[in-house]
């Protein structure tokens, strides 16, 4: 098979110098064989399983990064979620299965644990709330875990008493971990249509329709696409749309490839290929960068939704062609303190929280790692988390939430988690209040979207 | 896309700062600000110290392929028969001196690793090489004849990005 140089050259740069690297593998592991009679029983299974299925995965997808050049930055797993195969058990009892799940992925080295999670978008059982009740808990005491809650979706549409509940929850958490900046709320998303094979925290779990195990694999790729756009130069949005799309499909098929590659070492089926862009705070890794970079002087100006749907629509249809098993959440993310762009646009009073609200309903996710004032009420908090839910509900797409009212601080600070996670500017919430119509509680009915047979 | 001085300064500047040492590696985050200019402008900086043995930006900068289209396409003929199963590609920058393709061959040869393609390129004083080896007789993982090359790296003074084939095949070719 010849290769040109410039495309071995591209393939070097890619990775060298634009940031390209697996962001994550995450193996999905089903628990629903794991349960126990006590939540200490449960615990054990738990951690036997994860250490059977994925004992290897730490050090094979070091092999495999070794092996192919191509860095892969996190390795990750997902389970059931906790709420279905814990049912039952009280609030004490999930606090258990949270610990059990943060020493099984300490065993094998995972980076984080997603799956401490529930589905109520049309209520809720005695053992969803007893889980509901212990995230604050389980996400102060355990480094890894992560937890998602679905309180909406297209077919049953808005449980708002689970979402004002989370809005509580979210409180209750940010204050467990004041210290630290409220990072508790970094590891907690509220969902709208939650997929079941997303290989992102902290969204992830392994649905119920899912395989005993199965290997996702999520691409980081905003700093190829924005070099991508700059070469392109001054060309009109269809040349630049097919720019993006051609970029996304090389892409795509490293991250298969290399799942494909885990999956052979791991003896565990291909699951799907996340084709988001995800970036990181490093510097060029940034989709406000891209948006940017596509002529919007700075992201969050009018243009920016625009820019947004063509990019995120262009990196589908590059990574559609490239990967038969496309999934998870697919499109371009847009988290505040993981993009370095992001991060600039909203201290330069480009990006409010309203425009990334109109942003979401073009994009993959939702309203992503955003701070807010710790003074913001729980109600506030949950009449935001209803307006995303609303617009994935009646779109039929999936939004979600991930808000961090950080103790002590204002409009106008920062808080720094490090990594990853980045630094995030304190936002400026609405001084208005919702709290009458959040108390209302009840389930806004699902839309007409949802009649579709 | 068109290549460019650029493409490869952005590319070796990376490479160098995974090179440096540890304490010296910038975080992921403190990176710089890396606009094209920037790049540029470091390519065009005076050369450092003949005897300084870790490559610098500028230098591997200077390096680039120019787009000569005559030299641009890795033999086409070679690999269409065989498996890729495990072939290699070496990408190597640097400042050029004698010796620089010896003591790769040399480490390859003692491997059993056989060379089956090579382009080369000198750009006034700086050295650029793709090769693609096949590694199938190796006796050493690769990730043992990759620690083999690291050693040619500290001592030519010059970087060397080793990715599988299987990677340039799953990106461009459908």
């Amino acid at each position: 098979m010849p290769f040109d140089q410039r495309e071995i050259i591209e393939t070097i740069r890619m990775t060298t110098a634009e940031h390209l690297d697996i962001r994550t593998v995450t193996v999905g592991v089903s628990l629903r064989d794991c349960r126990g009679v006590t939540p200490a029983e449960t615990g054990q299974k738990i951690i036997s399983k994860i250490e059977r299925i994925a004992s290897k995965l730490a050090p094979s997808a070091k092999q495999v990064a070794a092996d192919y050049g191509i860095p892969i930055a996190n390795t990750r797993i997902s389970v059931t979620p906790v709420a279905i195969m814990a049912d039952g058990f009280d609030t004490a009892g999930m606090v258990e299965i949270g610990h059990a799940l943060d020493t099984a992925a300490e065993r094998v080295g995972a980076d984080y644990i997603g799956g401490f999670s529930t589905l109520v978008q049309k209520g809720a059982t005695p053992g969803d709330l007893a889980l509901i009740d212990a995230i604050p808990e389980v996400l102060s005491a355990t480094a890894r875990v992560c937890s998602s809650v679905n309180v909406a979706s297209t077919k049953a549409g808005i449980n708002m008493d689970a979402v004002f509940r989370m809005g509580e929850v979210i409180k209750a958490t940010a204050e467990r971990t004041a210290d630290r900046g409220a990072i508790g709320c970094a590891k907690l998303v509220v969902f709208c249509n939650v997929p079941e094979d997303n290989p992102f925290v902290a969204g992830a779990f392994h649905g119920v329709s899912e395989p005993d195990c199965a290997i996702n694999v999520g691409i980081s790729g905003p700093g190829v696409i924005l070099e991508a756009v700059r070469t392109a130069g001054d060309c009109d949005l269809g040349v630049l749309a097919e720019t993006i799309k051609r970029t996304a499909f090389k892409v795509t098929r490293m991250g298969e490839m290399v799942g494909r590659l885990m999956c052979d070492r791991l003896k565990i089926p291909f699951g799907i290929v996340d084709i988001s862009l995800a970036p990181t705070p490093v510097e060029g890794d940034s989709v406000a960068q891209v948006i940017e970079a596509m002529g919007i002087s700075r992201c969050g100006a009018p243009g920016t939704t625009a820019a947004l749907a063509m990019l995120n629509d262009a990196v589908k249809k590059g990574g559609l062609m490239a990967s038969s098993y496309v999934g998870g959440m697919s499109g371009a993310f847009i988290p505040v303190s993981e993009d370095a762009g992001m991060i600039a646009a909203v201290e330069a009073g480009a990006l409010t929280i309203e425009k990334l609200e109109a942003m979401t309903a073009v994009c993959s996710v939702g309203l992503d790692m955003i701070a807010v004032p710790g003074s913001t009420s729980a109600e506030t908090l949950a009449a935001i988390i209803a307006d995303e839910m609303a617009i994935g509900a009646v779109n039929n797409k999936t939004t979600a939430v991930r808000i961090i009212p950080v103790p002590g601080k204002n409009f106008g600070d920062s808080v720094d988690y490090g990594g990853l996670l980045g630094t995030a500017p304190i936002m400026n919430v609405s001084r208005f209040n919702s709290d009458l119509f959040v108390r209302r509680g009840g389930r806004i009915p699902a839309p007409t979207a949802a009649l579709t047979n | 896309m068109p290549l460019s001085e650029d493409d490869i300064a952005r590319i070796t500047r990376s490479v160098v700062e995974r090179l440096a040492p540890a304490s010296a590696v910038p975080s992921k985050r403190d990176l710089p600000a890396d606009s094209a200019e920037q790049s540029v402008q470091a390519a065009r900086r005076p050369l450092p110290d003949p005897d300084e043995n870790t490559p610098t930006p500028m230098m591997l900068a200077a390096a680039a392929h120019t787009e000569s289209p005559a030299a641009r396409n890795v033999n086409p003929d070679v690999g269409a028969r065989e498996s890729s199963q495990s072939r290699v590609i070496l990408a190597t920058f640097g400042r050029n001196r004698p010796g620089v393709v010896a003591a790769l061959s040399a480490v390859l040869a003692e491997n059993n690793c056989d060379v089956a393609d090579i382009t080369q390129k000198i750009l006034q004083e700086f050295f650029s090489m793709i090769m693609i080896v096949d590694i199938s007789n190796c006796p050493l993982d690769f990730a043992a004849l990759r620690e083999r090359l690291r050693e040619v790296e500290t001592r030519l003074g010059v970087t060397i990005v080793a990715q599988h084939e299987d990677v340039f095949r799953a990106m461009h070719r459908v």
